[in-house]
């Protein structure tokens, strides 16, 4: 998987926050904690994976989503789950 | 303080135990003999849950009826008939207080509870929220499900938004929960007010540290909120969320923080 793989996933993510919860593109980095800085809650989370499961298509299993801290993770686990066959 | 107010002030502590040693034994006994019989003679399981939440009514009624008379407090509801005709409806509801929950059931004949972690391990109460069929609040996925099937039913079901009690003198703030609930499965809701003066049962505080005069609960039932404007007027359901949160904001907590 290369950076610029990486980087389209990650504003992806970045698009899809905006979109679900009106936040600021600008508050949204790879660092950027979901809960503490963007004040998301367990059911927004479950919103998100919703949200991401219809873009890549894929099925994500909620308990590897409850380890997700920050978007950084986000990229991470989504990177992951496209490497899968 | 007067000789007769330091007098009632002890009475007042001793009322008090006694109300929490009668509420304890009270679970127990519903636990353990109640129940069970029910279960002998109901069958099925939702009639069985609904006839423990009606025992769980009367039970609480009796229980606030000790309260007052005893003189360890002081309530008084306003505008009580309107939860008569509530259906497939939330009640949310601040939480200054630990017998929140016991006033507003003692007014609700019929109420699902969503009861937070600690409590199903409390060994008084587990059992009695496990017999009513509480909505245990842990899994989110599960939870809007488990919440929706019950409204469906028609049911009424308590939320306290905060999540917890609230801190006195510390900004509170209201877990999006409730209005996620409220949003997701399109289910108005019923606002309840409680007002507490002086501060009672709160949270940083014991049970024995009674206020100086009676504390006097005044438990006032506020109208229904339609979900509907909230969802027409968001582009997405989390947006939707967010407002109706804040203007449960507005209607539950910002009266108290501009009063202290």
């Amino acid at each position: 998987m290369t950076e610029l793989n990486k980087d389209e996933i990650f504003s992806q993510v970045q698009g899809a926050l905006v979109e679900l919860f009106e936040l600021d593109a600008a508050d949204i980095q790879l660092e950027t904690k979901l809960y503490q800085d963007l004040d998301l809650d367990s059911l927004d989370a479950v919103d998100l994976v919703v949200h991401l499961q219809k873009l890549t298509g894929k099925k994500i299993k909620p308990e590897e989503f409850k380890m997700v801290r920050t978007v950084d993770d986000v990229v991470n686990s989504v990177v992951e789950l496209l490497q899968e066959k | 303080m007067s000789l007769s107010e330091k007098i009632n002030k002890i009475w007042r502590i001793f009322a008090t135990g006694f109300c929490f040693v009668l509420f304890g034994t009270g679970g127990l006994a519903l636990t353990f003999i109640v129940f069970p019989l029910l279960t002998f003679s109901l069958e099925n399981s939702k009639k069985r849950e609904l006839k423990v939440q009606k025992i769980i009514q009367r039970s609480f009624y009796l229980f606030c009826e000790t309260m007052r008379i005893s003189g360890a407090i002081d309530y008084k509801f306003a505008d009580a008939e309107k939860l008569k005709n509530d259906q497939n409806c939330l009640i949310v509801a601040n939480h200054p207080s630990l017998i929140d929950y016991v006033l507003i059931t003692s007014r609700l004949g019929q109420c699902d509870c969503l009861v937070k972690q600690a409590i199903w391990h409390n060994p008084f109460m587990k059992g009695v929220v496990k017999s009513a069929g509480y909505i245990p609040n842990k899994d989110p996925e599960n939870l809007l499900e488990d919440c929706s099937k019950r409204l469906e039913d028609g049911n009424v079901l308590l939320i306290f938004p905060e999540g917890t009690r609230t801190t006195p003198g510390k900004k509170s703030t209201l877990q999006r929960g409730a209005a996620q609930i409220a949003v997701k499965t399109e289910t108005d809701l019923r606002i309840v007010h409680i007002k507490v003066t002086p501060s009672f049962l709160t949270k940083e505080k014991k049970w024995y540290q009674v206020p100086d005069s009676r504390p006097f609960f005044h438990v006032e039932v506020k109208d229904k909120i339609s979900i509907q404007p909230f969802i027409e007027e968001s582009s997405s359901p989390s947006i939707a969320v967010r407002k109706l949160n804040k203007h449960l904001y507005d209607v539950l907590l910002a009266p108290e923080q501009k009063t202290e």
